[in-house]
């Protein structure tokens, strides 16, 4: 005999409703969620891009600043989405004098932005303001797309970065578990740039949102046991604000984004150009740390395993993480053990 | 399975009847041209008919709930509880039969489909995929019903005129008399918007009946038959591979019920459902055929989206608002600027950089005016 028992689901539903009734109650009662509330002070800005200077702690003890490169898809918010789940203020508490590069959110008027401009304009005009308010080369970090953008910028000025360190970063964009790389082959980026100019952002989050298609539905269902702890409700609905806010894609650096990379696999093959200019991976000689997670669904741990095969470094490393590419930052294991690791990987090459 | 088949049957006719009937509509407008006008009241009819199919078809499926600041999160937040939750107890309502025949021990593994509701699992999966957008799409559509009333009003009323119109309606004027352009342009974004997916194609043609803008409304109406094609592929494959997943979740309810392994309450067999069919589908959208149906959706859609903006454009050609092709030229000329001047400063940059290394012999005095921005060492 089945054992789900119909009085059984009858109090099931019956809880469910009730779940349902509070959590329309909660949402009613939040005003704000604020994200990125780490004190920083923007030190540069040219036209919708900032460079953000975090407040230095007393326990700032690495001399090399860092600068944080997120990815252009959604915002850097992730990294310090509330003050105890915050991949920022662990960096800070774990002795990092650290910068940040805002990309802002494109308009209509953006969309003849390149990709060379992004990474030979903004991110090295960045660069350059830290040298010069520090004097002194740079550690990159690069985040995702970030990751993929500091690449390319280490490769081309490998004279300015005195380390480079990526997370969950793709940079062969045709391994097989890739399933945002099959995709992308088929998609007719031309017609769609040419059309629309700038690509929506509510487009790319539609596609993320397959990869996982069930988790959408699941995630709510779930909350709704947890809706009576505002702690976690108001940090569900942190997370849920931080997917939604999905910037649009400068459509010309998106074309190249997608052809070279993700249909061309270029910087893998070693035929990429910037600003006519070849990205030798070779030209990277400084010490590299490559952090991929484990379970990673965006950017399979392939994608970006690859990259210590192709650099010049001697003195590289390539660090597992568990747990998903969101995980990484905002995990309970990530709070205890991402920071410090990365801090005591920089500090070791901070003479 | 039959019934379910049936179901898909009767779901895959009416959307090909749909598509039919418009490009039937479609090569009437092409041999009839000078009776556009007398069609006028026909077309709005049907136009409003097939309306609703429409607003729910022409979202990019996926896209609900996306791009939403903080008080807009918690509408999104609330419609998703909502989605969710309907999802969940509706579950239970097409597997109530199955439960209710296991427990009666007169369950047979065969007669599964029959003991389904097709039209609630369709349901089901339309609203896991955001085909039915029902509530979202709600307030949009009487906003652009509202629209489409007053577009009508005018025509009725020779002695009104656009302007009139929408100076009673919308901030038009104001931001008008005040130079406004941010306002003028988020009316025309706002108004573009409303327009591209109600009547702009059909309207479009009425305003000054040209010859360009008719042969655009063909190639539109063309176009939303191919969309609407290519979507009802698309739904039919996420379909196809449910029904396929059912069926797998049955086969474990079924093993379990044998080796003694049920699950006790509902919320178990969610997440084993739940689990079964994200595999599924996993399996599909890593198929090149789903692949490449995708990205010819997302072209389908783009190409319309462009039209529907071209043909906006013909509608207001008369009045004065500023157009996005016109704006394309504007962006592209103020890129190019911008590139230049990043270009000078960094050549200044340069000079200064290599003056500062080079010390000038005759005089301490910095050159004046000199800049402060930073500098590109080390190259």
């Amino acid at each position: 005999m089945y054992s789900l028992s119909p009085q059984n689901i009858i109090e099931e539903f019956a809880a469910a409703s009730t779940k349902l009734a509070r959590g329309v109650e909660a949402l009613r009662q939040i005003d704000e969620l604020p994200v990125g509330t780490t004190p920083k002070q923007k030190v540069w800005e040219k036209d919708k891009v900032s460079l953000f200077h975090f407040e230095r702690g007393p326990g700032t003890n690495i001399k090399t600043p860092v600068l944080i490169v997120y990815a252009l898809v959604n915002r850097h918010h992730m990294m310090d989405i509330q003050a105890d789940r915050s991949f920022i203020r662990n960096l800070q508490s774990a002795g990092l004098d650290l910068y940040l590069i805002d990309w802002g959110y494109p308009t209509p008027e953006d969309k003849y932005f390149t990709m060379e401009e992004y990474i030979n304009g903004y991110l090295d005009d960045a660069v350059e303001v830290i040298r010069e308010k520090t004097g002194q080369k740079i550690s990159l970090m690069g985040i995702c797309q970030g990751g993929t953008f500091s690449v390319i910028y280490a490769a081309l000025h490998p004279q300015k970065v005195k380390n480079l360190v990526t997370l969950v970063t793709p940079i062969d964009f045709a391994t097989p578990r890739d399933m945002l790389s099959k995709w992308a082959k088929h998609l007719d980026v031309d017609t769609l740039v040419n059309n629309q100019g700038n690509v929506p952002g509510e487009l790319l989050n539609a596609g993320f949102a397959l990869l996982k298609p069930m988790l959408r539905t699941n995630k709510y269902v779930s909350i709704l046991n947890s809706i009576d702890k505002e702690g976690q409700l108001h940090n569900f609905l942190r997370m849920e604000h931080w997917i939604a806010d999905s910037p649009d894609q400068a459509g010309e650096y998106f074309r190249k984004f997608i052809k070279d990379l993700y249909q061309g696999n270029k910087l893998v093959q070693g035929t990429f150009e910037m600003g006519g200019s070849r990205v030798d991976l070779k030209n990277i000689t400084m010490p590299l740390l490559n952090i991929y997670a484990e379970e990673d669904h965006l950017v399979p741990p392939e994608a970006s395993i690859a990259l210590n095969d192709l650099v010049g470094s001697t003195d590289k490393s390539l660090t597992k993480f568990a747990g998903g590419h969101i995980g990484v930052f905002v995990g309970s294991r990530s709070q205890r053990e991402l920071a410090p690791g990365i801090a005591t990987w920089l500090n070791e090459r901070d003479s | 399975m039959e019934q379910t088949t049936t179901i898909f049957d009767t779901w895959v006719n009416t959307t090909s009847k749909l598509v039919n009937d418009w490009r039937e509509m479609t090569e009437k407008l092409n041999s009839e041209q000078k009776n556009i006008w007398e069609e006028a009241g026909k077309m709005q009819q049907t136009w409003m008919h097939s309306f609703q199919n429409m607003m729910q078809n022409m979202q990019m499926p996926f896209m609900s709930g996306a791009n939403a600041g903080v008080g807009a999160s918690m509408q999104d937040a609330f419609f998703n509880m909502l989605r969710s939750t309907d999802i969940y107890t509706q579950l239970f309502q097409l597997w109530q039969p199955v439960f209710r025949a296991m427990q009666n021990n007169s369950f047979q593994n065969q007669d599964f489909w029959k003991l389904i509701d097709p039209q609630g699992f369709k349901s089901i999966v339309d609203k896991l995929f955001g085909f039915d957008a029902v509530g979202p799409m709600k307030t949009f559509m009487d906003q652009s019903t509202q629209v489409m009333n007053m577009w009508m009003n005018s025509f009725s009323d020779a002695g009104k005129n656009m302007g009139q119109m929408f100076g009673n309606g919308m901030p038009f004027f104001n931001a008008m008399s005040q130079m406004n352009p941010q306002s003028m342009m988020n009316w025309y974004i706002d108004m573009a918007r409303s327009a591209q997916r109600s009547m702009a194609p059909f309207l479009g043609s009425t305003s000054n009946g040209t010859m360009p803008s008719m042969q655009h409304t063909v190639e539109l109406m063309e176009q939303w038959g191919n969309y609407m094609a290519k979507l009802n592929q698309l739904q039919t494959m996420l379909y196809k591979t449910s029904v396929s997943a059912w069926e797998k979740v049955m086969q474990t309810v079924t093993d379990r019920a044998k080796d003694g392994t049920m699950v006790t309450d509902f919320n178990q067999f969610y997440n084993e459902w739940s689990t079964i069919n994200e595999r599924e589908y996993v399996a599909l959208f890593n198929t090149d055929e789903y692949a490449a149906l995708q990205a010819e959706l997302i072209k389908l859609n783009s190409d319309l989206n462009k039209m529907y903006e071209r043909q906006m454009e013909a509608f207001l050609q008369p009045y004065p608002v500023v157009f996005r092709s016109q704006l394309e030229e504007v962006y592209k000329v103020n890129h190019e600027l911008r590139s230049r001047i990043n270009t000078l400063e960094r050549m200044v940059t340069e000079l200064q950089n290599t003056a500062k290394a080079t010390p000038a012999p005759t005089s301490t005095t910095p050159p004046e005016g000199q800049e402060t921005k930073p500098g590109k060492k080390d190259k």
